[in-house]
């Protein structure tokens, strides 16, 4: 059994496994919401949901015992510390999503994907922001010209006369 | 016959062709496996019609897979688990200046894979079709646990995960609202979530997203190599004596692998590897760049693919990443594949079978010259190549529904396949589970109003219970076998 140094490189580990456990508690919590099942049928809409959500449960309590014994078959913790996660490119990727989410009805498609593309590419370290701008908007303007009168899909035009 | 008749009209080829040429453009560039390609590619074909647009598919998905070898042997990254073998053999390969004979022969061998598994498919099939005509709900209920337990359990690294991703993707199929009764299931109340998830997005998330995060804050140190192509791309009069013998023993290898409803086109790339070098005359090439290394495990790769799409049109099945977004497609235009779809739409499924030996051969006589084009997509430096991915995501998952929800939807979904890469949990379950678990879930249900409740009803039919029991062998099996194996070993440690 492990000692509880090493336990502590599989914070994260025991963090995912607990994870799996409140999502499959929750969903039972939610399931007992559900109408039972009605006249001949005998199954309802509980059934797969009741499935799925013991079987979430099970599987998270043998993940929490894999995690707090030994660790998850096969990671390799040591490897992952020695790699730590860049958090700030995490952020940019993340903020480029989150923005293009929130431009794309307003703003349009053509400029939420010029912001989304500078600050994606951010994330990646480059910093040269009218280049990226530039290249963002071809890149954007062609999809949007190719899907829109092209292929008839329905992109949002937004804030440009187009 | 009739087949050929709808795919040979000039439009159907030419969306042969345009699936071809999108699918390799999108399906070479790194991170991007064919499943991804298929899942952006998704919303190209709304406003084609079914044949058309399936015949589209068609073209896309060879194309990525075309696409995805010529990454992994020039970049050594590896799209999905079935190409590690070609990547890494062909990686050798090119870094002694042997990149163009390397990926000629994991073209051509794709080509004669495909097209020998495509002829397996037109025969195999019908049989299937036969057979699961006389299939009812627990019978096809029991089919797919098997599939399930497989596609998570059997083939991983760890059953444990696997299954967990595959619950995950269950879990995630069963949002919105219920077919059977109208009850709206773990939706909150969000009027986009009524209507359940698009398999797009989290494809995409999963995959396109998650790759995005994983390479910015994960693989900053990593400087990838791109090889340069130099000297002829064609094969020499050896490299076709060579590459003969393990694009036929690939293909026989790959096909049945593919056609059995568990999956995994990862078995038999080793399997094949592993022959080809029993077989070599100069075993000590393997490791460092040998064709046959090449030759062999991309054929087989291809055939076992081509053999996936027997279960998905025979009987509904997908067994990889890849079959359960092409299902998704079908459903799009409200059609099921499985034994009735023969039946009933058997003009499509023929046009569709058709265009996979035309859409074959279009990629080998069109795209093999053009490789130096495609070459020209890897050089496009990082922080650009992913933020273009990032617009050609959202597009896509935009594109289905008009919502911007789902843009936010695909940004947790990408964080999920982020955490699911660190913590090593396959991906691909998650997007088996959440397509089929809704088609289970039918049959299960009509199992038990046809027998009002009775769980027996499984065990009675011959066929259900034979597969039942296949699978929960396939699941303790393993388990008890270790425990027996290190019982005797702790016997031998006393004496």
């Amino acid at each position: 059994m492990a000692s509880p140094e090493t336990r502590k490189g599989r914070t994260g580990q025991i963090v995912v496994a607990a994870a799996v456990l409140i999502l499959g508690i929750l969903m039972a919590v939610g399931t007992l919401q559900f109408p039972e099942a009605t006249g001949y049928a005998k199954v309802g809409p509980r059934l797969m949901p009741a499935i799925v959500s013991g079987a979430l449960i099970l599987l998270s309590l043998m993940l929490l015992k894999e995690a707090w014994f030994g660790g998850f078959k096969d990671v390799d913790e040591e490897a992952a510390a020695a790699n730590p996660t860049n958090w700030k490119a995490f952020a940019w990727i993340s903020g480029a999503m989150i923005v293009n989410g929130l431009l794309m009805v307003p703003a349009g498609f053509v400029i939420a994907g010029i912001v989304m593309f500078v600050m994606a590419a951010r994330g990646f370290g480059s910093t040269r922001w009218l280049k990226n701008a530039g290249i963002g908007a071809i890149l954007a303007a062609m999809t949007y010209a190719f899907f829109n009168y092209g292929l008839g899909l329905n992109l949002p035009a937004g804030l440009l006369p187009i | 016959m009739s087949g050929f008749s709808v795919a040979l009209t000039l439009t159907n080829l030419m969306w042969c062709f345009v699936g071809v040429t999108l699918g390799t453009a999108v399906g070479v560039l790194p991170g991007i496996g064919p499943a991804v390609t298929v899942a952006l590619l998704l919303p190209v074909t709304t406003k084609v019609d079914p044949s058309g647009a399936l015949i589209m598919f068609a073209g896309i998905y060879y194309g990525a897979m075309y696409g995805g070898s010529t990454t992994s042997i020039l970049l050594n990254t590896p799209g999905e688990s079935a190409t590690i073998i070609t990547a890494m053999e062909g990686n050798q390969m090119a870094k002694r200046g042997r990149a163009g004979p390397a990926l000629a022969t994991s073209a051509i061998g794709s080509f004669v894979a495909g097209t020998l598994a495509t002829v397996a498919l037109t025969f195999v099939s019908p049989l299937v079709v036969d057979v699961a005509l006389s299939f009812g709900p627990p019978e096809f209920f029991a089919l797919m646990v098997l599939a399930f337990v497989t596609v998570s359990a059997v083939l991983g690294e760890s059953p444990l995960r696997g299954l967990t991703a595959l619950f995950i993707g269950l879990a995630i199929g069963l949002v919105g609202i219920d077919n059977q009764s109208g009850t709206a299931r773990f939706a909150f109340n969000v009027p986009q979530l009524l209507d359940g998830i698009e398999v797009v997005t989290v494809a995409v998330g999963l995959f396109a997203v998650g790759e995005t995060l994983w390479s910015a804050a994960k693989d900053y140190k990593v400087e990838e190599s791109l090889i340069q192509m130099s000297g002829s791309i064609w094969m020499k009069a050896d490299d076709w004596k060579r590459s003969i013998g393990p694009w036929l023993r690939g293909t026989v290898i790959g096909f049945p692998f593919g056609a059995m409803p568990a999956g995994g086109a990862e078995i038999p790339t080793f399997i094949s590897y592993a022959l080809e070098k029993k077989l070599a005359k100069n075993p000590e090439e393997f490791g460092h760049g040998a064709i046959e290394g090449v030759a062999g495990p991309e054929a087989a790769n291809n055939a076992s693919s081509t053999g996936t799409m027997t279960s998905l049109l025979a009987l509904g099945l997908p067994t990889s990443a890849t079959a359960a977004i092409l299902l998704a497609a079908f459903q799009q235009y409200g059609l099921q594949p499985g034994p009735m779809l023969f039946v009933n739409s058997a003009d499509l499924v023929w046009g569709l079978i058709a265009s996979m030996y035309i859409g074959n051969l279009m990629l080998l006589v069109l795209n093999l010259p053009l490789i130096g084009v495609w070459v020209k997509l890897l050089k496009i430096p990082k922080p650009q190549l992913y933020a273009g991915i990032l617009i050609f995501a959202t597009l896509g998952v935009y594109g289905m529904r008009q919502s911007a929800f789902d843009i936010f939807l695909l940004y947790v979904i990408g964080v999920l396949g982020f955490l699911m890469r660190r913590f090593d949990f396959p991906t691909a379950p998650v997007i088996i589970g959440m397509i089929l678990g809704p088609l289970a879930e039918a049959q299960l249900r009509r199992s038990l109003s046809i027998s009002q409740g009775d769980w027996m009803i499984f065990l009675q039919k011959p066929l259900s219970a034979s597969l039942l029991v296949i699978t929960a062998l396939m699941v303790v099996g393993p388990w008890v076998w270790n425990k027996l194996k290190n019982g005797s070993a702790d016997k031998n440690a006393k004496h």
